[in-house]
């Protein structure tokens, strides 16, 4: 009996140690709550904060439904509508924009040094909170819907344009090869060889970014830059909450349909 | 000691799996059940630790008939029965221990459960499952990186591990190769024989199934169509059980059957 | 099923408008060509860009006319203030601690929520249906709305801040969560139930360590997102460097403004790429 527990316990001592490893993941998020819960004081609720509470719950579930069958400039659905019209025109643009600088960022393509500074480029625009953009650009086009037009073209440029380079980057050249095999020119090349295995990657790109524009474009009306931010911003604040239920519950019926669509084309684009 | 009276499984969309089976297996029994794919014989194997429920007639295990357990009791009885898959059903990415740990779960507190804290006993007893399908020295690797037969003794060592009374196997060795098909077959047969474990196994392979079993018993369409000892098992036998006369009412059964035969 | 079957069937609604075509080749042998669809996208597409330019008031000349008032804002940027940054350093500490905490709890609060709404763990097709509805909804609510409102419930400052990331965490966590959860090899799991374990018993021990790296992973990336979300929740009082933001730009003080998106240009880059190189580690 010995002879055969024997190997058995050898193996048992062989066991690797792993508990400081978890010990210390542990140990670093313990630290980083501790750090950050000291700035992060709970000083209660605001005055009236529960009414506040209680004006959301109201809101949402008695909403103002004469804005929401009002077809005018002032109602729900245009404002909703310009909202959509806004995230068609950035993505779009946006996406049009983020090709030539993807191409340039691309290693298979261009040399390192060219790349690394388009990247550098498109991590900045990625980085600037769409907000700064749009304060800024108001300085152009002064406030209104072409401004979150603008903003939208160029903060759509940062995540699309990383989406495309991956999509770049996984090219498969063999059928290249092939075309040259046939005697194809650079542009048939281009036509028929890459263009084919880029498109359903790009298109389901700039769907997604749409989804992501959708909502993005209703907090650009914070700032002025047109949609239905500045209004439902303006009802927060002057605690209209059956206005503010109207537009909370037009914006995620919009929201959720949207999603349902990219979700959908995107599985058919993705499936071929 | 297993029994089927009477037993039978309609499936909700009426496709009949089981029909009026009447089987007893005795304790230490090693039993090969062959068939077409789609004949019935994962449905057999399965209604037996209650993975599927019968809806005629009744499938009795040691004079307890397993329609009547129920949450708590059913799982108990559970602890019993060890099943193995064609798949292995292994967690790939965990080390081998800890798959056979697994099998220790269900007897284990809910605080223990939810850290994975296995004591020093548990750990050497499943290291002693591990031995006896010889794999020691695998412990702790993790099994993504260990081949189909290896995998497939890391699951049996899950098994034993259990101490079962009974070890139901479905398609244990269709995704291996016929070498560490024979090998695991082996260990079976090893294991059948050494602890006196009931094996109920499906399997293609007739030539393995005829070299391993005591028992074979042929199922055609839902019903058992041969059974009987490995030896008298004729290519009479097998033809009835293959190539029988079509079956009219399961298109899809015939299909399946030409891509085996094919096959 | 059914509906799947009739769709096999019958022809689609396009294909009886649209008659597909029908070629022949040499031997007599003729195959049916659907007609192609993409006329249809073009339209819609020309129109909706055409409706949209028109209800935005589209006007590429104010571009051409005023971009260089752009650019002078951006020259301005680009020469940040670097005094400032005494300034700055109390609301970047403040906007990655909002976070930090944030991206904690939303993901701890995650977890359960997400097994609940995964279909192959939850066989109650209503329940996951209801949670679902609920989970899109808490997604669909702009962080800047959550955040505004936070700040009227609670008092202006970085709790307030804290509690909307936590909400946009838990929403797109919980999402990532379950469409991963549903991918998984449910095999492990079916054999610890024959073996005579409960379903969280099962779920715990086999389905557990097949999802803990990608939910980590899905955490460290609602964090990479969190800090740029956060660094404009102050824009509604809610704590951290929109207050920043906010004031700079108000000022017209783009030295300053310049600084303030440097400082946090840096710490994007540090978090991410930290992120990302933890995260290649779990996959």
């Amino acid at each position: 009996m010995e002879k055969t527990i024997n190997p058995i316990e050898e193996m048992y001592e062989r066991k690797p140690q792993r508990w400081w490893i978890y010990t210390l993941i542990v140990l670093v998020v313990v630290a980083l709550l501790g750090w950050s819960g000291n700035a992060i004081e709970y000083k209660g609720l605001a005055s009236k904060g529960s009414d506040v509470a209680y004006g959301i719950v109201y809101g949402i579930t008695h909403p103002d439904v004469s804005m929401l069958v009002d077809m005018t400039k002032d109602g729900v659905l245009y404002m909703l509508f310009e909202t959509v019209c806004i995230a068609i025109l950035g993505t779009i643009i946006g996406g049009i924009l983020a090709i030539p600088i993807s191409f340039l960022a691309s290693e298979n393509i261009m040399p390192k040094w060219a790349a690394f500074i388009a990247r550098a480029f498109i991590l900045l625009i990625r980085t600037i909170p769409s907000l700064v953009w749009a304060l800024v650009w108001i300085r152009v086009t002064g406030p209104g819907a072409f401004c979150g037009v603008v903003t939208q073209s160029i903060c759509s440029i940062g995540m699309i344009s990383k989406m495309y380079i991956n999509a770049i980057e996984d090219l498969d050249t063999r059928i290249l090869e092939s075309l040259d095999a046939a005697g194809c020119t650079t542009f048939q090349k281009i036509r028929y060889g890459i263009l084919p295995q880029l498109y359903a990657n790009f298109v389901s790109t700039l769907i997604y970014r749409f989804d992501i524009n959708i909502k993005d474009a209703t907090t650009l009306g914070i700032v002025g830059a047109g949609g239905v931010g500045a209004a439902l911003i303006q009802c927060i604040n002057s605690r209209r909450w059956s206005m503010v239920g109207a537009f909370l519950c037009g914006m995620i019926v919009l929201m959720l349909l949207i999603e349902l669509f990219s979700t959908k084309v995107r599985k058919k684009l993705a499936r071929g | 000691m297993i029994e089927f009276k009477h037993a039978g499984k309609t499936y909700p969309n009426g496709v009949k799996g089981l029909k009026d089976v009447n089987l007893t297996i005795d304790q230490g029994e090693f039993v090969a059940i062959i068939g077409l794919s789609g004949a019935g014989k994962s449905t057999l194997i399965r209604t037996i630790n209650r993975m599927i429920d019968v809806t005629e007639g009744q499938v009795l295990v040691d004079g307890v008939d397993v329609m009547t357990l129920h949450g708590k009791s059913l799982r108990k009885f559970r602890r019993h029965v060890g099943m193995i898959f064609q798949s292995f059903n292994l967690v790939t990415r965990s080390t081998v221990i800890k798959n056979v740990l697994t099998s220790m779960v269900p007897d284990m507190s809910f605080f223990r459960v939810l850290l994975g804290l296995f004591t020093k006993k548990q750990e050497i007893a499943a290291l002693e499952a591990l031995d006896k399908v010889g794999i020691l020295d695998k412990a702790y690797t993790r099994c993504d990186q260990l081949s189909g037969g290896q995998q497939q003794r890391v699951a049996l060592a899950r098994t034993l591990n259990q101490n079962p009374t009974i070890i139901l196997a479905d398609e244990p060795v269709a995704a291996l190769d016929p070498v560490t098909a024979d090998q695991v077959m082996n260990d079976f047969k090893r294991i059948n024989q050494e602890m006196n474990i009931s094996i109920l196994i499906n399997i293609h392979h007739v030539d393995l199934a005829l070299k391993f079993a005591d028992r074979v018993i042929g199922i055609r369409a839902g019903e058992i169509v041969y059974d009987g000892p490995t030896d008298t098992v004729t290519q009479q036998v097998l033809d009835q059980i293959y190539n029988g006369a079509p079956i009219p009412t399961a298109e899809e059964e015939a299909k399946a059957g030409k891509a085996a035969v094919q096959a | 099923m059914k509906s799947e079957e009739s769709a096999a069937t019958k022809t689609p609604l396009y294909d009886k408008i649209f008659k597909p075509k029908t070629m022949t080749i040499g031997n007599d042998h003729s195959v049916q060509k659907p007609r192609s669809k993409t006329w249809i996208v073009v339209v819609l597409l020309v129109a909706a860009v055409w409706i949209s330019a028109i209800v935005t008031e589209f006007d590429f000349g104010i571009i051409i006319k005023r971009g260089h008032q752009f650019t002078v804002i951006l020259e301005k940027i680009f020469q940040p203030d670097l005094s400032y940054f005494d300034k700055v350093i109390g609301p970047l500490l403040d906007t990655i601690k909002m976070s930090v905490m944030g991206s904690v709890i939303g993901s701890t609060l995650a977890l359960p929520f997400a097994v609940a709404a995964s279909t192959n763990i939850n066989r109650s097709g209503a329940a996951v249906a209801i949670l679902r509805v609920v989970l899109n909804i808490v997604r669909t609510l702009p962080t800047l709305v959550i955040a505004s409102i936070c700040a009227l419930i609670f008092k202006l400052g970085t709790f307030a801040g804290t509690v909307a990331i936590t909400i946009f965490t838990f929403g797109i966590v919980t999402k990532m969560l379950y469409e991963s959860i549903e991918t998984i090899d449910m095999g492990a799991f079916e054999a610890m139930e024959a073996l005579g374990a409960s379903r969280f018993q099962a779920f715990w021990s086999a389905c557990m360590p097949q999802i803990l790296p990608t939910y980590l992973s899905h955490c460290l990336y609602s964090f990479e997102i969190n800090i740029r979300a956060a660094s404009i929740l102050g824009y509604v009082g809610a704590g951290g460097l929109g207050i920043l933001i906010n004031e700079r730009i108000g000022w017209r003080d783009y030295e300053g403004l310049g600084m303030v998106l440097i400082s946090l240009f840096v710490v994007v880059l540090i978090i991410e790429n930290t992120s990302q190189y933890l995260r290649r580690k779990l996959s």
